[in-house]
């Protein structure tokens, strides 16, 4: 069997197995149960990374289905077969990145859950198959198969939150389960109807590629002469709406504040590093390439794109207003989100790019704050932000890798979080320079509450309270330097990222080419 | 007719004869057996009977039978491949449930003849209503299943809860019937037939006949008496407005019995519904008669009010038992979007479902007998914190009921998603050159409420869970401890309802009908 084919089935599975053994090791073996988790997403980091290092964007000619993908990896195994339902697994520029975005932060985030002592066996089970559910997202090219992995990385996550969070957790692990599935149900529908278009499709011609997504972008079932019909927009809300519920997009955004302040910081670290990322891969992947005559409409750009301004700006507004350290940087998720919904509605090459890149960005910044809040957290048993003061001088080290970090997502130049926005603002701006001048106040928001927050938490005279407070241990070391390390990289060789991910973004774009 | 055909023909009933034997050997098993073991020797009596008609059953079911696919004794007993399903929904689920009562602590206490021998009664009728061919036979079939049903619900005399259970499942369910063979004789009016297959040739016949402007008027009596007709059915399977019964008889009968009306009377239910409505599924005259009758519009208007009021209803619940009712008013709900949809992939959707549904509630209940066993009832409040003393029986609670939202990977998503293919299928039928027409709106607003509801029930689904696994128990709570019998019951409907997320099988079985 060739290795290469078997690559994403076992970046997808081995989180699984590892689950398995987990469950079997006896309860009190805590440290087994650890070094287990950590070696088993260390493998998965590992095969990532080597699917990053074999990627040929390239190898597959373009106008076909499966232009921009790599065709040494990609898996199509009849699996039901009355239902031309296939164990359908591939990757392009796009996923290979989450991929290994993914696969770095599940790796890092395990250090991350090392504190934790309640159940410590159940913890890291679910934690695997969360891993599985989101990395089943990424390499899934069969809809229905999807669909499955998309809902089962809910069930994992309902857990999570709900035995190991914080005092509301029961509030927000079932807010956080109602609001997805309610998103994914709409979802559900447009892929029922896609099943059903392609059985009558061309006399039946197509009937095998029911829940083949390359090749329903491909051939475009409901495709009319003229214009986007009313179902055709139907549809693209209704797949709307089921990602932006995850991304999340204003006013879906209710469920986020709540699930990532509750959840555990490992959790909080994987729910705002990946879990809305996978909105905005459903958006790139799904959304608009189904249903490009929507996408392409005047109305729905402009009402998108004013919609993305509204995230960032809204989501900066809130985050200024918090008092809790946790909650602002899950506010400071809604405004960096926004910036993906505005790059990918312009439908413009480098706001496209963009976007890409800060789903990216957005992965390692935001994962980086979490943890760092947790760190604090783990020492002061609150996030006040107006209690804290003076950090800096007690925990010197963690004060620096702090720095990185916010200044990361702040957006300053050579660091990761510049990039994207700088692109997508390029973007936007051929779109309309005043919507953009809009945007762009989003950044000076950005940069007030963070060097606010900074200044309240860490600068100034340190406090009694806080000086026994020890710097940062070798376990949050092991998480937060890798991060701070990704940030600067990226920031400074933003092409390791975009050469990467080009091609999709071309043929993406190319969807739309005789629309606009 | 002559003996040796006579002979010929009844051994096409021998699952029927089995059981009827069976309920004979467990009465006179009750009748010598000391009390002690009265509860042993029926139950593996009754339980013996089930297994030898499952087998005969199989056995049945064959190439043999394509060829004479037939209709017995005049036409009362049809042989086919409809019936060989839902009897062996009907026998499984038997089955479990006499593995189930084995174990239970609520009805011991008594002599056991009885109990058995009215489970088997029950399913015995149920049987009949599967392969009725007569509108005599359909009625016979249903009344078996209902009189032996209604003193199972009251089997512990001596609680109030139980007794008030029987007596109002009777007084409910005589009147349902009385409506429905109301209904029946009105269509005997109209038809001047009662075999089934005859009235629907009939009715085929007078629509092909008819002009198109007479048809509304012509058209009135008969959708009347079918919805009469439908009140009976509708009390069976529990449909709004006829489901009044179910919350307090599920609540008040024994857990076991609890699990048989909800799957097995259910599905009963459901068998009849097909039997008097299969002619007009697919395509030609059959159609004319469903849409000329307005089946499409009656069971699509009864099944958003059936799924939207047991969801809703069921939010508010204390009691597992009472919940896991009105979840089941609202898979009833569910079952019945297949009916407006009146083609054949449609049965599948129905078939499947029901096939599903009685893994992954019978599971539920399983879990549910466990647990009012060892905690003394079914309140939600005494499940707190039974997650970490019983993590395997919890974790597949947690299958079952993710399953009966439909979340993935369970059998119960595959159900959900071939309902709402069939329903959004319909509507994309429906459109004409990408234009919506009021009909393909009329399904895709279906199937969004449909989806909806899903949602809504995850919601009092996860209450059980919650209490169960983020809630701690109280201190001094009754200890629980699970054994391995439990865990082995549990696994032996968690692991299909797991496994058949690879659906293929459950389609094969389930296209025996075609």
């Amino acid at each position: 069997m060739d290795f290469n084919k078997m690559l994403l089935t076992l970046i997808t599975f081995l989180p699984l197995a590892g689950g398995g053994l987990i469950l079997m090791t006896p309860r009190e073996r805590v440290g087994t149960i650890r070094w287990i988790s950590v070696a088993t997403t260390g493998i998965v980091f590992a095969l990532t990374c080597w699917l990053w290092w074999i990627f040929n964007p390239a190898a597959i000619a373009s106008g076909t289905a499966y232009s921009g993908y790599d065709v040494k990896t990609l898996t199509d195994v009849p699996w039901i077969g009355a239902y031309h339902i296939h164990y359908r697994l591939g990757v392009d520029g796009l996923s290979v990145l989450l991929i290994v975005m993914t696969g770095f932060l599940s790796f890092l985030a395990t250090f991350v859950a090392f504190p934790i002592k309640k159940y410590v066996k159940g913890f890291f089970a679910l934690y695997m198959l969360l891993v599985t559910g989101m990395m089943g997202v990424f390499v899934a090219l069969d809809f229905f198969l999807f669909y499955v992995f998309w809902e089962v990385m809910l069930l994992p996550m309902y857990f999570l939150i709900g035995i190991w969070g914080g005092p509301r957790k029961e509030y927000a692990a079932i807010k956080f389960f109602l609001y997805t599935l309610l998103g994914s149900v709409l979802i559900l529908l447009v892929m029922l109807a896609y099943y059903f278009k392609m059985q009558s499709f061309e006399g039946g011609k197509y009937a095998e590629y029911a829940f083949n997504i390359p090749q329903l972008v491909y051939l475009q079932p409901f495709h009319v002469p003229d214009g986007p019909t009313l179902f055709q927009h139907l549809m693209f809300w209704g797949l709307f709406i089921g990602f932006a519920i995850k991304v999340p997009i204003f006013p879906f955004h209710t469920w986020l504040p709540d699930a990532h302040v509750e959840a555990p910081t490992a959790i909080s670290v994987i729910l705002a590093g990946v879990l809305l990322k996978m909105g905005g891969y459903g958006i790139l992947r799904l959304n608009y390439p189904l249903l490009p005559e929507v996408g392409a409409t005047a109305s729905v750009m402009w009402f998108l794109a004013i919609l993305g301004v509204v995230n960032i700006i809204y989501g900066a507004f809130c985050a200024l207003g918090q008092t809790d350290f946790k909650r602002l940087v899950a506010y400071s998720s809604v405004s960096h989100m926004g910036y993906v919904l505005l790059g990918v509605a312009v439908l413009k090459e480098e706001a496209v790019n963009g976007a890409i890149f800060q789903m990216f960005a957005h992965g390692i910044s935001s994962a980086m704050m979490f943890t760092l809040v947790g760190v604090l957290y783990e020492r002061a048993h609150h996030r006040e932000i107006a209690r804290f003061g003076g950090i800096g001088t007690q925990m010197p080290v963690y004060f620096g890798l702090a720095v990185v970090g916010f200044f990361a997502s702040l957006g300053l130049p050579m660091m990761v979080g510049f990039i994207g926005e700088a692109l997508v603002f390029l973007g936007s701006f051929k779109y309309n320079w005043l919507l953009t001048c809009v945007a762009t106040s989003g950044m000076m928001l950005t940069a007030g509450y963070i060097l606010w927050t900074m200044q309240r938490v860490y600068l100034g005279k340190g406090k009694e309270e806080h000086a026994h407070f020890p710097d940062c241990n070798r376990w949050e070391l092991i998480s937060l330097v890798p991060m701070a390390v990704a940030a600067i990289v990226f920031g400074v060789l933003p092409v390791l990222a975009l050469n990467i991910y080009q091609t999709s973004t071309g043929v993406f774009l190319n969807l739309f080419k005789n629309l606009i | 007719m002559p003996l040796d055909e006579l002979w010929r023909q009844s051994l096409n009933l021998l699952p029927e004869m089995i059981l009827a034997a069976a309920i004979c050997a467990v009465i006179l098993a009750d009748m010598f057996a000391p009390l002690r073991l009265s509860r042993l020797v029926c139950g593996a009596a009754a339980t013996v009977g089930g297994a030898a008609a499952l087998l005969a059953l199989a056995g049945s079911y064959g190439p043999a039978m394509a060829q004479s696919d037939a209709t017995l004794f005049e036409g009362m007993f049809v042989r086919d491949g409809l019936a060989v399903f839902f009897k062996l929904v009907f026998l499984l689920g038997t089955e479990a449930i006499f593995l189930f009562s084995l174990r239970s602590r609520e009805v011991a206490g008594y002599r056991q003849g009885e109990f058995y021998g009215l489970l088997l009664g029950a399913t015995l009728g149920a049987c009949f209503v599967a392969s009725a061919g007569n509108v005599i036979m359909l009625v016979l079939g249903i009344e078996t299943l209902s009189m032996c049903s209604y003193v199972l619900a009251g089997f512990i005399k001596h609680e109030r809860v139980s007794a008030e259970a029987g007596l109002k499942y009777m007084l409910y369910g005589a009147v349902a019937s009385g409506v429905m063979l109301f209904g029946f004789s009105y269509l005997y009016g109209l038809t001047g037939t009662l075999d089934l297959a005859g009235m629907a040739r009939f009715l085929e016949m007078r629509i092909a006949g008819a002009g198109a402007g007479q048809a509304a008027y012509q058209f009135l009596p008969l959708v009347l008496s079918l919805l009469l007709v439908l009140a009976g059915l509708g009390f069976k399977i529990a449909m709004v407005p006829f489901q009044f019964w179910a919350p307090d008889v599920y609540q008040g009968s024994p857990t076991p019995v609890t699990a048989y009306l909800s799957v097995v009377s259910k599905a009963a239910g459901f068998s009849a519904l097909l039997r008097l409505f299969l002619p007009f599924f697919g395509d030609g005259a059959g159609q004319l008669v469903s849409s000329a009758a307005q089946l499409p519009v009656i069971f699509g208007v009864l099944a958003v009010v059936t799924m939207t009021f047991g969801n809703l209803v069921a939010l508010r619940q204390t009691d597992v038992k009472r919940l896991l009712a009105y979840s089941s008013i609202a898979h009833a709900g569910y079952l019945l979007m297949a009916l407006t949809v009146f083609s054949p992939d449609s049965v599948e959707a129905m078939l499947f479902y029901l096939f599903v549904y009685f893994l992954m509630n019978l599971g539920a209940f399983w879990v549910v007998i466990v647990l009012v066993n060892r905690l003394g009832g079914a309140e939600i409040e005494r499940f707190r914190g039974v997650g970490y003393k019983a993590p395997f029986l919890t974790a597949a609670m947690f299958v079952f009921l993710i399953s009966l939202t439909g979340l993935p990977p369970t059998a119960g998503f595959v159900g959900k998603l071939i309902l709402f293919k069939v329903v959004v299928g319909a509507g994309v039928d429906a459109m004409r050159g990408g234009a919506l027409t009021p009909e393909a709106w009329a399904y895709f607003v279906l199937a969004l409420i449909g989806v909806i509801n899903s949602v809504v029930s995850l919601y009092y689904y996860m209450k059980i869970i919650k209490a169960m696994v983020f809630e701690q128990p109280e201190a001094g709570a009754a200890p629980l401890a699970e054994d391995g019998m439990d865990r082995l019951y549990a696994a032996l409907f968690a692991v299909p309802v797991l496994a058949f997320i690879w659906f293929a099988p459950i389609l094969a079985l389930v296209n025996i009908y075609r």
